[in-house]
């Protein structure tokens, strides 16, 4: 079941006869894209912006609307109004991997469940090996934009994000295999609460994942202060404002897989909605917790970091767990 | 303390190499003596462990400012060196890279430190020739 | 890639001012670099042959904008020093508290530039909350944040009023707790910080001293030399306070080397609100004053090291070639020295540790 099954079988009964099909997939397209663009505006953004502000001893937005819910609004609004440049050395495609970006966010949006294991979208099943593929794409774009963009700084990125593929993916998709092969390749058969017995896994697949988002400590390739915003670089009006935004929504889904994967899945019913919700905004803080709070690794300290302490102590985990 | 000493500009290096062992260039302070037609060099150097300076002053001709460059027995000399060829024109024969430091490097206008140097409203409303970063 | 060049160029998103340097890189690590600085030169040592010496007072605190008082104090005693003046006592107490306030508000904006330059935005709002407690006493005692033109040729220009050292005590208790327990737990104790800091951009002792390096850049490298206790001005000679020597020569060390400063500086400040003598605070000069044909050379301990202003006067009451000797030029040139065989992504924390400011190296 799934959101899309709802609508349909609701237009279905109503009489639109051959139509239904697609009036329901247009209707769902379109929630979709509200709530693409809903949970970075005013959920994500905001809780973001408040918490990193207090954490530096300052108020955060206050004055767009009650308690600045509208800033990330305007912001966006203010985006949309500037001039899309082009340099002179860019590939004739330099805008796509900007749409591409946004086009990941969407699609992560479509398959993940909503609070409720009937909740979901769309219903395909093994989402948890999609939801990787599409997690790796981001990396790819990274590395498209940067050769695209004609930027030396923005090559130097592309590199960077080359190497760091390499430092953390092999652990994450190690973490979905085990999870996986234990309980079920799809979010919505997962029930164990698997944090207890994949404790040293549930801390590598959440550094893992941090590192594949590009966030929080462990963004080497569009390092603000280092590299001026990596593969970013070149981009100005709304294709900037769209991995942007993104930024904040992969965050909260990265929070919201965290909890399917190891506290416990989405269930059904009223309790466990609240619940599920519960426990994402806790990791969702954790997660912006480490990004305020720790400056960042170099790139070769990061591999090192990853293959020779992260992946033993999968490995160990795997191992325990396997022999019980 | 401070000892005062002045000597001929073909001594210089010479002088330089003695002081090599215990002193640092402190600083190299060119005085304009338009009146007299001559430029006066300071060079001011300290002691590594107190806080002696020992002051070398010599005089170059106005007309024709050259002098050897120390770059090579003190490094601390390369920028001091550019900097009085920028806002002087006073030539260190010797010296690998004099170029202008603190001036664009095609700054048409002479040099600024110069007491014969007027600032004028073209000088006031140039703007660059082309902008390179 | 076989010598690709590479322009850090003169607008940065860290926090030093307009400094560009061509780097020649292959691969990951840097062959050659070049810096190119005088994109924020504005003719100060020309502006000093066109302005009387008391209406210079403030163009001298824009030199280096981030310890504006230590740069009014060296001018001021430049000029009592050319004219043969002695101060009060109480001047001297006064003048003593302000230069440490300068060294310690310098110091917080390095740190809030460093760790801002790794990743960690929150420090230089951390530092700069720091620094504000500060500001608010300085406002207090001379009407002025950043840059007031307080400490003027023949003393200040304000008395302490009542008070008032209660305050600073108060303020210096605050600033101790909150550097030893944020500042320090952030930075000094996190392993990251260290990891990325430690043996990274080293500078020889012999390259330092022969490059013309002094102040804590030097005194992370080993070389124990610092001005107020070599040749004592002010009231130095009766304070007892220790001079921090680090051998490493790394950017940690050159880190370690401006928190310990800024414990001293703590220290020196509560002892000499403590005794402050009664008395005159400024002696009346006029504002058109000529000073005698002479070769004045004044050097003093500034945040960043050995700053000299050299003075030539000919008797009429302009000066006729007054000399900065900055102590950031040098830094640059040992950074060209530094750099070479370093990775590119060691290139900010170097140039963070060695503190330049522009305003100071252009003029």
């Amino acid at each position: 079941m799934s959101i899309f099954d709802i609508i349909y079988k609701y237009i279905l009964s109503n009489g639109f006869g051959y139509l239904s099909l697609p009036i329901s997939i247009i209707l769902t397209l379109i929630i979709a894209l509200i709530i693409t663009a809903l949970v970075p505006l005013f959920v994500s953004g905001w809780i973001e912006r408040k918490v990193a502000a207090r954490i530096q001893s300052r108020r955060g937005p206050i004055f767009a609307g009650k308690f600045g819910l509208l800033q990330n609004l305007f912001d966006a609004i203010k985006m949309l109004g500037k001039e899309i440049i082009r340099n002179e050395n860019a590939d004739k495609l330099f805008l796509l991997p900007s749409i591409l970006y946004g086009t990941v966010v969407l699609l992560l949006f479509l398959i993940v469940p909503l609070g409720n294991k009937n909740l979901a979208i769309l219903n395909v099943s093994d989402n948890l090996l999609l939801t990787f593929i599409l997690f790796s794409y981001l990396g790819l774009i990274a590395i498209l934009g940067g050769i695209f963009s004609g930027n030396k700084f923005a090559s130097i990125s592309a590199y960077r994000e080359g190497v760091k593929t390499f430092a953390f993916e092999g652990i994450v998709l190690l973490s979905i295999f085990m999870i996986g092969y234990r309980s079920s390749f799809s979010f919505q058969n997962i029930n164990s609460v698997n944090i207890i017995y994949y404790p040293l896994i549930a801390i590598s697949f959440l550094i893992g994942i941090i590192s594949m988002i590009d966030r929080g400590p462990l963004d080497v390739t569009n390092a603000e202060q280092e590299l001026i915003g990596g593969w970013r670089i070149e981009y100005s009006g709304l294709v900037y404002g769209l991995p942007l935004l993104g930024d904040y929504s992969l965050a909260f889904i990265a929070s919201m897989i965290f909890s399917i994967l190891f506290l416990g899945g989405a269930g059904s019913g009223i309790l466990s909605f609240i619940i599920f919700w519960i426990k994402t905004f806790i990791i969702f803080f954790i997660l912006i917790l480490l990004r305020w709070l720790y400056p960042r690794p170099r790139i070769d300290q990061l591999i090192n970091f990853s293959w020779k302490y992260i992946f033993p102590l999968t490995i160990l985990n795997a191992i325990i767990i396997w022999m019980i | 303390m401070i000892n005062y000493k002045e000597i001929k500009s073909e001594e210089l290096r010479k002088e330089a190499e003695e002081l090599k062992d215990k002193y640092f260039l402190f600083s190299i302070i060119v005085v304009d003596r338009i009146n007299e037609g001559k430029f006066e060099l300071n060079y001011l150097f300290e002691n590594k462990e107190n806080a002696d300076l020992i002051n070398l002053k010599t005089f170059i001709l106005r007309n024709d400012p050259k002098i050897d460059s120390i770059s090579d027995i003190f490094p601390a000399a390369d920028y001091e060196e550019r900097e009085a060829y920028d806002m002087f024109g006073i030539i260190f024969t010797g010296h690998k890279n004099l170029k202008r430091i603190l001036l664009p490097e095609d700054w048409p206008f002479g040099y600024p430190l110069r007491k014969d140097f007027v600032i004028n409203d073209e000088i006031r409303n140039w703007t660059g020739t082309d902008l390179r970063w | 890639m076989n010598g690709f060049e590479i322009n850090v160029g003169p607008a940065h998103p860290s926090t030093h001012g307009v400094l560009k340097f061509k780097l020649t890189i292959e691969g990951d690590t840097i062959k050659k670099a070049e810096a190119e600085i005088g994109f924020l030169h504005r003719g100060k040592e020309k502006a000093a042959e066109d302005v009387t010496y008391m209406s210079y007072l403030p163009f001298v605190d824009k030199i280096e904008y981030v310890s504006a008082l230590n740069m009014e104090l060296l001018y001021s005693s430049l000029i009592e020093k050319a004219l043969n003046i002695q101060i009060s006592e109480r001047a001297k107490y006064i003048r003593t508290i302000m230069a440490e306030f300068g060294r310690i508000m310098n110091h917080l904006v390095f740190l809030a530039a460093f760790g801002e330059d790794l990743g960690l935005i929150s420090e230089f709002f951390w530092a700069l909350r720091e620094r504000e407690l500060l500001m608010d006493i300085i406002e207090e005692i001379s009407g002025g944040r950043l840059a007031p033109v307080y400490i003027r040729p023949g003393g200040v220009f304000f008395d302490f009023k009542e008070g008032i050292e209660n305050k600073i005590i108060e303020a210096m208790e605050k600033l101790e707790y909150k550097i030893k327990e944020v500042h320090e737990y952030a930075i000094i104790k996190n392993s990251i910080f260290k990891a990325r800091t430690k043996g990274v951009g080293i500078l020889k002792k012999e390259d330092a001293i022969n490059l013309g390096v002094t102040g804590p850049n030097a005194r992370a490298s080993g070389i124990n030399r610092d001005y107020r206790k070599l040749n004592p001005y002010l009231i130095y000679d009766k304070l007892d306070f220790k001079v921090p020597v680090f051998d490493e020569g790394d950017a940690y060390a050159r880190c370690l080397v401006r928190m310990e400063e800024i414990k001293e500086s703590i220290k020196i400040i509560k002892e000499a609100t403590k005794n402050i003598p009664k008395g005159d605070y400024l002696i009346k000069m006029p504002w058109i004053i000529k000073i005698p044909p002479a070769y004045t050379i004044e050097i003093q301990e500034t945040p960043r090291g050995e700053i000299g202003m050299i003075l030539v006067s000919d008797g009429s009451e302009r000066a006729y070639r007054l000399k900065i000797r900055s102590a950031s030029f040098f830094a640059i040139k040992a950074m060209e020295k530094i750099l070479e065989g370093e990775k590119i992504a060691n290139f900010y924390p170097i140039l963070a540790s060695l503190d330049p400011v522009m305003g100071e190296i252009d003029r």
